[in-house]
């Protein structure tokens, strides 16, 4: 496909994304929809290659269908906030945080015997 | 010694959530009932759309898409790009815009190759999803 059909396709691509995350919501919708549009005439990052930038898009669209969920304050309790939560949001598991992560102090390599607070070993 | 502890009570707390299947039963109930919202039923007759009501609705969106020039004489064989003056960034918004409408998706491939509102309509009236 042309540069150019590949764009255009990114961009129907981040215009469906804007509906999925912002759904209900036209200010939201609205304001993420033109300020795709100006990206598209007056791109962000006009230093990146042509293709970067088809792919930045793409990445945009990726990332408000999974990683943005909106919440809307409950009218029966004003502490609580519902969630939006759909179909393509990305949800990790209770499996994810045994993974130890690497780059803390405490996680990385774990003893056998296991130690907290400077004890174990 | 408080990792050791977490580890091992981590099996005995999924152990036990499993154990209780009436609760589960009647949780999955319960969300079943709150959630499902009837839009359309499948004994509402024919499920393909009328090609005039799709057309009439098409032309409804071009004309509430508000950057058209000649809103008010479109018919099927206007062309998005040499009647209404849109341009392709254009043409891209009102075919979402139209996608919307009819809750349906329109492929990519498919989507560049619509110029017209008859080739829109012909591709809705084909399209069981649409309604």
């Amino acid at each position: 496909m042309s540069l150019n059909g590949r764009a255009l396709t990114a961009y129907r691509h981040g215009l469906r994304a804007t509906k999925i995350a912002f759904n209900g919501d036209i200010r939201m919708l609205t304001a993420a929809r033109v300020q795709m549009r100006n990206g598209m005439i007056d791109p962000p990052n006009p230093e990146l290659s042509k293709e970067d930038q088809i792919k930045h898009l793409e990445d945009i669209a990726l990332f408000l269908r999974r990683n943005v969920v909106q919440g809307v304050k409950t009218p029966q309790d004003e502490a609580r906030y519902h969630l939006n939560i759909h179909k393509d949001t990305e949800l990790g598991d209770n499996e994810d945080t045994k993974i130890p992560k690497r780059n803390t102090l405490t996680g990385g390599k774990t003893s056998p015997v296991g130690g907290c607070c400077g004890g174990g070993a | 010694m408080l990792r050791t502890f977490f580890r091992s009570s981590t099996p005995l707390t999924l152990r036990r959530i499993s154990a209780s299947p009436v609760a589960a039963r009647s949780a999955s109930t319960f969300i079943g009932r709150q959630s499902f919202t009837p839009m359309r039923f499948y004994s509402a007759g024919a499920a393909k759309l009328d090609k005039d009501e799709v057309t009439r609705r098409v032309i409804d969106v071009i004309k509430a898409f508000g950057k058209s020039n000649a809103a008010a004489t479109i018919t099927p064989t206007t062309l998005f790009n040499k009647d209404l003056g849109l341009d392709s960034l254009d043409t891209v918004e009102l075919l979402v815009a139209v996608e919307e409408e009819f809750d349906i998706e329109i492929p990519d491939k498919i989507a560049d190759e619509l110029k017209s509102v008859a080739e829109t309509v012909d591709y809705i009236t084909s399209n069981a999803d649409a309604n």
